[in-house]
């Protein structure tokens, strides 16, 4: 019984009372009560040629027994002829007309395979057990990438299904040196999760970090990437993003070809990137899709509106209530014009509009969508109109909130514009207690502790603070393809050539021709 | 824990800056009374001071008067109160107005003739030392009392009083002296052009008060009115000054005596200090490049020659006024033009044996060289007048 209890034993229980024999009963027996109530199981016996008799186990709805049926029950039924009653020959010669097949011989392996889909197929008189990789379930589509949607880029998305992610990304890397390690994590839910990387570009320390961390994972379940983001992440109680997450299979390509990893987790169509810095998430998949000097242009628009986002409500509580000397003398009338019949003071209306704004959103993305357009008519009409016509709120603040609404959601990166959005609140606090002088002192605080973070050793800022000046032309600019001549620094250095020569290096060599 | 650490410390240092921010009470905008144009005048009982403050309670957007002069509101406060100094009479106004006033955004302050003949030096004072007025106020006079004037003008074109002020600073065309410019040095010290704000009669329609314009300027000698300038002098000081940007005028033609109208269009001042046998001279030359906006006249400007005559012209019509304007500042003994600042740069060893009785010396000792560079650059498209070219067909006109 010894040679059952190995490690992987844990995941499906105890199997010491498995009998060691090649009756089928007894075997029989012993799955049967350990998968007792569970009503999803079917057992199926039969007999073929000789009387040999079979029993096939597998889980409904998972396991394509038409498939089976056809390829080798039928054949295995029909065909007897030559069957000479040897049931050894059934595992050992490649007589199943099919091929996938395993054949085990220890019972948490053939647990592990039933709940994964396959059918197992008993037989008197031997020990071996046969896997019938026929699992086959209901998955979904794959289909346009809601949340990172482009214009010009490609439109697939990744799905629940890890197989169809893993050819998504296969299909983009035709390498062998695209390696695929599958872990599989959770106890109960048994959670395949492939950690995908290009092991010529990828510096193997990185690997290596990434594969002891998620090591140390011992948990009941892990039903979405964010179980192993949380996990892994450097500073878990930051509230900036230190692991990027994606729904694009080109964006996992890309960042492959850049030497980072990315971990795809089974059921959940959301692939992790490590490691990432504060300028990638600032990227999205259409920048490289575009020409490029518009997508720098627009690379600055989100710059600009990054600021905005943090910065815009605090700066105008700091400016209003402290600092009035600072606005031209007419916008100063308007605003003061507008604020003249609002009964709170600025700090306070500022709060009370911003958090309003929150929960609108909060429930535009909750609510079913069949309600939907009561909410934002709701929101537009009440919140907007009708707060400033009664003199609740000020026009101005109207619309330093929906500026800094729309500013926030500028941001590619959802999880970086939560965590700019949760940091406006106290930065608007400090603007409202101190003016300007606060707002300096949150920003400074922000700052050192972005300086401060790292995600799998990449600095947060880089390649802006450490500068590497040869990576900026990828950060504040989007430099033409074909100027990206090497990698970034997140490449291992022995292999950080893009390119050999300027893919437009044809310029030169039309000049040549000519002389 | 050592992150958290740093966190703390970096709070304790900002926590310990605070005071050095000066920055602790907040205050609404709304309980705020912006002070757009400060109005002193002197009076029997001292000092009158007029605070003028829009009043954005009537200019709430869709609201009544909403657009601002609207209705028959004016969007204007002025708050007048007297005492025997400016701060006394700011804490009688500040006792009145319910909100607290503020001066971040005053631009300008406006004086009566009588304040400025008996010295502006209280404003000088008052504006140097209080943190939230700016050296760079631009400082205006008006003749007579100011604050009725000021007060009863109806704004025509803009809506406050203080955009007009602004408007003619900003597009130079008013002489512009700020507080600064009163306070180079004390050898100079309360010197200055002081430019005067016009209030012609009443207005056609609303019979309301008088409506503002731009007229000459003052001298200032210490603070106080020393001479009166006309309009025409007080562009010559805007020339010296550097102030001068664009400038139409006519001179009579050389040739047949009718006028031919000029524009300037860039102007260039330089004025440098030089050594004479006996003591300090200054140099004041302008460059300006002209072109011919009319003419009645019917001079060849084709001719080289004739170029050269009109430039001639307007030289000496030039010259003859800057030297008439500096004249009178040597004969009020004020150095209004700050040259006192050019000649301590450039000779300050010289300038620390003078400086004790500069403005006798500038009246009495200091050579001052005036020379104008004029260039005429565009003489029209037509070289003729249009009188010439189209009207004059040979026939006598008729009486």
């Amino acid at each position: 019984m010894s040679t059952f209890k190995n490690a992987a034993a844990a995941a499906s229980g105890d199997c010491d009372d498995y009998p060691v024999t090649s009756g089928l009963e007894e075997r029989l027996a012993w799955f049967k009560r350990s998968f007792s109530a569970c009503s999803d199981v079917v057992f199926y016996e039969f007999a073929i040629g000789g009387g040999l008799r079979c029993a096939l186990i597998y889980l409904r709805e998972m396991f394509d027994y038409r498939d089976a049926e056809e390829h080798l029950l039928e054949p295995l039924l029909t065909a007897s002829g030559d069957w000479d009653g040897d049931v050894s020959r059934l595992f050992s010669e490649h007589r199943l007309p099919m091929s996938g097949c395993r054949t085990l011989t220890e019972p948490d392996a053939a647990m592990a395979a039933i709940l994964d889909g396959s059918g197992l197929l008993l037989a008197d008189g031997d020990q071996r057990l046969l896997e019938l990789p026929f699992a086959k379930f209901e998955k979904r589509a794959v289909e346009e990438a809601p949340n990172e949607s482009v214009i010009r880029g490609p439109r697939e998305a990744f799905v629940e299904s890890l197989d169809t992610n893993l050819t998504l990304i296969r299909r983009r890397i035709r390498s062998r040196h695209l390696k695929t390690e599958r872990l599989l994590i959770g106890r109960e839910t048994r959670t395949a999760v492939i950690l995908i990387y290009m092991d010529n570009i990828c510096p193997s320390s990185l690997v290596r970090e990434m594969k002891r961390r998620i090591g140390c994972i011992d948990i009941d379940g892990v039903l979405g990437s964010n179980y192993i983001e949380e996990a892994i992440a450097d500073s878990p109680s930051s509230p900036f993003p230190q692991i990027q997450y994606t729904e694009r299979p080109d964006t996992v390509a890309a960042s492959l070809l850049e030497g980072r990893i990315s971990i795809v987790v089974d059921n959940t169509p959301i692939t992790l990137l490590a490691p990432v810095s504060f300028y990638m998430m600032l990227q999205s998949a259409e920048d490289y899709y575009q020409p490029f000097i518009a997508a720098s242009w627009i690379r600055w628009i989100r710059f600009v509106f990054l600021a905005t986002s943090l910065l815009l409500p605090s700066f105008y509580i700091a400016i209003t209530t402290f600092h009035p000397e600072m606005i031209p003398f007419n916008l100063l009338i308007s605003v003061s014009a507008s604020r003249e019949v609002v009964p709170f003071p600025a700090l306070m209306e500022a709060l009370m509009m911003e958090i309003a704004f929150e929960a609108l959103r909060e429930a535009s993305v909750r609510i079913p969508k069949s309600i939907g357009q009561a909410v934002s008519i709701i929101g537009a009409l009440i919140i907007g109109t009708a707060a400033v016509q009664a003199g609740i709120v000020s026009a101005a603040m109207v619309i330093i909130v929906s500026l800094t609404g729309i500013a926030s959601f500028i941001i590619p990166n959802f999880d970086l514009g939560l965590s700019f959005r949760l940091l406006r609140f106290p930065m608007m606090l400090l603007a409202g207690a101190f003016g300007i002088f606060g707002i300096a002192c949150g920003m400074i605080l922000i700052y050192v502790h972005m300086l401060n973070l790292q995600s799998f050793g990449t600095p947060y800022l880089s390649p802006i603070a450490p500068q590497v000046t040869s990576a900026i032309k990828d950060t504040l600019f989007r430099a033409p393809w074909w100027h990206m001549l090497r990698r970034p620094p997140t490449a291992a250095a022995v292999n950080r050539i893009r390119q050999l020569r300027s893919a437009r290096s044809w310029v030169k060599q039309e000049g040549e021709d000519a002389e | 824990m050592a992150a958290l650490g740093r966190v703390a410390g970096l709070l304790a240092a900002a926590a310990l800056a605070l005071p050095l921010a000066g920055c602790w009470s907040s205050n609404e905008l709304n309980n705020r009374a912006f002070v757009s144009v400060i109005v002193v005048d002197r009076t029997d009982e001292g000092i009158e001071l007029t605070l003028g403050i829009p009043l954005t309670n009537r200019l709430i957007p869709g609201q009544t008067g909403g657009t601002g002069g609207g209705g028959n509101q004016r969007p204007t406060a002025f708050v007048t109160r007297s005492g025997v100094s400016l701060e006394d009479a700011l804490q009688k106004i500040q006792g009145d107005i319910p909100r607290r006033v503020a001066f971040g955004q005053t631009h300008s302050i406006v004086m009566g003739e009588r304040f400025v003949r008996e010295g502006i030096e209280p404003v000088l004072e008052f504006v140097a030392r209080n943190p939230f007025l700016r050296l760079n106020t631009n400082l205006f006079m008006v003749n007579g009392l100011a604050k009725s004037k000021v007060a009863d003008m109806p704004d025509s074109f803009e809506r406050f009083f203080v955009t007009v002020l602004n408007g003619y600073v900003r597009n130079h065309q008013i002489l512009s002296t700020t507080v600064k410019d009163l306070m180079f040095d004390k050898a100079n010290g309360g010197d200055g052009a002081l430019p005067i704000l016009r209030f012609d009669g009443a207005m056609p329609k609303s019979g309301a008060g008088p409506s503002v314009g731009t007229s000459g300027c003052v001298l200032l000698r210490k603070g106080k009115l020393a001479a009166l300038l006309t309009p025409e002098e007080a562009s010559a000081v805007r020339v010296v000054t550097g102030q001068l940007k664009q400038y139409t005028y006519s001179i009579q033609s050389p040739t047949d005596g009718r006028n031919i109208g000029f524009y300037t269009t860039s102007f260039h001042m330089e004025i440098k200090p030089y050594r004479t046998k006996s003591g300090l001279g200054i140099f004041v030359r302008s460059t300006s490049h002209v072109g011919i906006i009319a003419s009645d006249s019917t001079i060849d400007l084709n001719k080289p020659a004739n170029i050269e005559r009109l430039e001639q012209e307007i030289k000496l019509m030039a010259d003859k006024t800057v030297q008439r304007v500096l004249e009178q500042s040597k004969a009020a003994e004020t150095d209004a033009f700050n040259f006192a600042r050019y000649i301590s740069v450039q000779y300050p060893r010289e300038w620390k044996k003078i400086k004790g009785n500069w403005r006798a010396y500038y009246k009495d000792r200091l050579e001052v060289n005036v020379d104008s560079v004029i260039q005429l650059r565009r003489v029209g498209s037509s070289t003729e007048s249009l009188r010439t070219s189209f009207l004059d067909d040979g026939t006598p006109e008729k009486p």
